[in-house]
């Protein structure tokens, strides 16, 4: 257990290094810098230049990569070019609205999922086993945005029961307001989510119904669907739970675009607007966090995967 | 058929669930309980500034927020527009017009309670002309300031007909001669003190109690930012603003009818202007730039936005002193555009880009498309974000046609500078331009730079689709706000609330 700790650690710190070096060269690519847009449309080459030094823009990019990773190294992730605010602060202070977007989307569409795929399994080539197995697919297949503005259209400007977009001005302090306003978001972020989750925990249910135990279970009086929830359900677990980890980097991506639909003041809008105003040591501090967090809880579900899996063990 | 509730859902969903729920009842008792805001004003504004940073960071959005309550300028302007005291006295001139020399207010101090002295100006000023200030170039005739016991002597290299008005703006702004980083804090003199700012959202602003002159009617002001034009306008209807400025103008008609809101149409320095590259093979020639204006019906521009803005038909809003009605050059005339443009040799069409920064509604470059068609030009649009355009158009110049709502007041002088980017480059309006800076009579450089405008206009040097109507909209209730520029200086201090 202690090799395989320690080698999938090393792959995740290979990883993190991959991706900074990939974020950095792409985020140079970008046309357009800080200092053009501090100077606005009344700034001359001159002043431009003179931003451009005091902002240490004019430094090659090798130092400036090396500046930055020394900083990681020490858990410092920068702070932003235009107020000077550590990069962690706002992350965190953005996971105010994005925090519980992510969560309420993953538990919804684990809530949701995981039992009409049981159904869908135990109702194999029935008929509303195939008509659950059709639906999923169209979630799949939809564009998350387009889920969006459906659901607005829909719920915000047909039955008009819930707010078609924006978050309060005051946040979290009028609670019900701020919960209205993650209803949509969260149920399309859920949708999308619990559409693949649904694929996999129905086929992992299905596996476990051939399992020789499941009989066994059967023969001992059990209905098929008490066998199912008894002895399926935790094996079925893991590939779920595995599922859940690779899907955190897409529904990251996915709250970029679910932000920007319905105008909520999250991670995903902070990144839209720090990439527009070329913020990039801020912009880079954000994503790297980000990718460290999708890579250790990658590698977190791998570990418990393999913990509660006891055919896993010897493998290496 | 039932189900065997006690296993469902699975044991990590629960926790998970019972997770998420704990942690959102913590987020809302966290922040509940927060202070009675009932005196508070909450304005509504469209763009946010990135920084707090008066020096460096360009842009009204700063201004906006921050002039008048928070910082405070040397000389200010009454209803009138006439250059007043603000925390200086009105300057003594030499009788050749380049030494300044002002007293400086009594009894005033920094929000930090540092008492403002002549040092203070001395050390704001420098910075306002250093390189790497937003306003260096409105300062640039400056070549020292000195402090002299309790006044200020600001030395000029020639007479500037222009310098007063720059000091009445952010070129006068004071700043506290200690102020190392100003990013992200602010400590002025103004009625407001800067309380807290969450990016992204929102800017607090709490009634300085020591202030030196009549204290605001409001415990303090908010300015809320929207990126969307609709939240903006229901968050005026749902109660959670008092005050929206920079009001879409198809989406405040509905309000114009209702006695719970005031809408006024204000005015405003920004000119949306149709920027042309004048160093292009086709656009070079004025007669196709001169087509180009007269292909654009005006009248229709302004009913895509119900009618509100003003027609100018050049580079100079009617607030200037210099203004002069010049909507009788190149008129409305598809014929005559057509005429012109066989005239310069391209009777078969003509095929530009404009690259349309993503910040403005995207209606003004399909109304270009169609009104161009209807001659023959066929434009092809490239949408871009602000930074791009800041790079490709603003200091490459690599476009044909762009377009920029100008939002600088007295920004006339653009167009003597031919590295601008509409490269436009004419040795008369220059002329013209640096002669009115010189001029000892006030009158005679309104005189010439009037001249200029109109000179500017016939070489359709751009195109003026129309000036941009800054509305403001106030339930009702809410009085003494600004109603004009509101989105380039709005003083809260002189706001009341009608008690509900």
């Amino acid at each position: 257990m202690l090799v395989y700790l320690s080698r999938r650690l090393a792959t995740a710190v290979v990883a993190v290094l991959v991706s900074s070096v990939l974020l950095f060269v792409l985020l140079r690519l970008l046309p357009g810098d800080i200092a053009q847009v501090l100077g606005g449309t009344q700034a001359t080459p001159e002043r431009i230049a003179a931003l451009r030094a005091e902002l240490g823009l004019d430094r090659s990019a090798p130092s400036q990569y090396l500046d930055w990773m020394g900083g990681i190294a020490r858990g410092d992730f920068g702070r932003s070019l235009l107020n000077g605010r550590p990069t962690l602060d706002e992350l965190g202070n953005k996971m105010v609205v994005t925090g519980p977007l992510l969560l309420a989307s993953s538990v919804t569409a684990l809530v949701v999922a995981v039992p009409l795929a049981a159904l869908a399994a135990e109702r194999n080539r029935r008929r509303s086993g195939t008509v659950l197995n059709v639906l999923s697919q169209l979630g799949i297949a939809v564009p998350t945005f387009f889920v969006g503005i459906a659901l607005i259209i829909i719920f915000a400007v047909r039955l008009g029961v819930l707010p078609s977009q924006g978050f309060p001005a005051s946040g979290w302090e009028s609670p019900q307001a701020a919960a209205r306003a993650l209803v949509l978001p969260t149920a399309t972020l859920a949708l999308s989510q619990g559409a693949v989750l649904f694929r996999f925990a129905r086929t992992a249910f299905l596996e476990t119904l051939g399992q020789p135990w499941v009989v066994a279970a059967r023969a001992r009086g059990l209905t098929r669907r008490q066998a199912l929830w008894l002895h399926g359900a935790r094996n079925a677990s893991l590939p779920v739970l595995s599922i859940l980890g690779v899907q955190v980097a897409s529904l990251l991506g996915g709250v970029v675009l679910i932000e920007r639909v319905f105008t909520l003041p999250g991670v995903g809008q902070m990144l839209l607007k720090d990439v527009g105003s070329r913020d990039l040591t801020k912009v880079q501090g954000t994503v790297l966090a980000l990718t460290i967090g999708v890579i250790l809880v990658g590698t977190a579900v791998d570990v418990v995967v393999r913990l509660l899996d006891p055919r896993l063990r010897g493998v290496r | 058929m039932t189900f065997g509730t006690s296993r469902v859902p699975g044991p990590s969903g629960a926790r998970a669930l019972c997770t998420s729920v704990a942690l959102v009842a913590a987020l809302a008792l966290a922040s509940c309980g927060g202070s009675d805001d009932s005196n508070t004003v909450s304005i509504g504004a469209v763009l946010e500034p990135t920084s707090l940073d008066l020096v460096t960071t360009s842009g009204a959005a700063l201004d906006q927020v921050l002039l008048d309550n928070v910082y405070e300028t040397l000389l200010d302007t009454d209803s009138e527009g006439n250059v007043v005291a603000g925390l200086a006295e009105i300057p003594t001139v030499s009788e050749d017009g380049t030494t300044y020399t002002f007293g400086v207010r009594d009894g005033v101090s920094f929000h930090d309670g540092d008492p403002l002295t002549a040092d203070d100006i001395v050390w704001s000023l420098n910075a306002f002309r250093g390189e790497t200030s937003a306003v260096a170039a409105e300062l640039a005739s400056i070549v020292s300031v000195e402090a002299n016991g309790s006044e200020v002597v600001i030395e000029l290299a020639q007479r500037d007909n222009s310098l007063l008005f720059s000091l009445t703006r952010r070129g006068g702004a004071v700043l506290d001669d200690d102020t190392t980083d100003m990013k992200d804090s602010a400590n002025g003199t103004g009625p407001f003190t800067l309380a807290s700012w969450n990016v992204g959202s929102s800017i607090d602003l709490d009634r300085n109690g020591s202030y030196w002159g009549p204290a605001p009617a409001v415990d303090g002001a908010t300015f809320y930012y929207f990126t969307d034009a609709n939240a903006a306008v229901n968050a005026l209807t749902t109660g959670e603003i008092d005050v929206l400025t920079g009001a879409a103008g198809d989406l405040v008609l509905p309000l114009e009818d209702d006695p719970a809101y005031t809408v006024t149409n204000g005015g405003s320095t920004g000119e949306m202007t149709l920027g042309f590259n004048n160093s292009d093979e086709a656009l070079g020639d004025v007669r196709v730039r001169t087509a180009i204006r007269r292909a654009i019906d005006k009248s229709a521009f302004l009913e895509l936005s119900n009618g509100f803005g003003t027609l100018i038909g050049g580079p100079v809003p009617p607030s200037d002193p210099w203004y002069e009605d010049l909507t009788d050059i190149a008129t409305y005339d598809p014929a005559a555009a057509r005429q012109l443009l066989a005239d310069a040799g391209y009777a078969d069409g003509l095929t530009l880009k404009l690259v349309f920064p993503n910040i403005y509604s995207t209606t003004v470059a399909e109304f270009i498309v169609s009104q161009l068609a209807e001659v023959g030009v066929t434009v092809e649009v490239e949408t871009v974000e602000f930074s791009v355009w800041l790079d490709r158009v603003f200091t490459a110049a690599d476009y044909d046609l762009t377009f920029v709502i100008h939002i600088e007041p007295r920004d006339i002088v653009n167009y003597a500078q031919p590295g601008y980017y509409w490269r436009y480059d004419s040795r008369e309006v220059q002329d013209l331009i640096a002669t009115a800076k010189l001029a000892t009579d006030p009158a005679e450089a309104n005189d010439l730079l009037r001249r200029a405008a109109r000179k500017i206009s016939e070489d359709s040097a751009s195109d003026w689709l129309a000036l941009f109507a800054d509305i403001v909209v106030a339930r009702d209730g809410v009085t003494g706000y600004p109603v004009n520029d509101a989105s380039s200086r709005f003083d809260a201090s002189r706001i009341v609330l009608a008690a509900d």
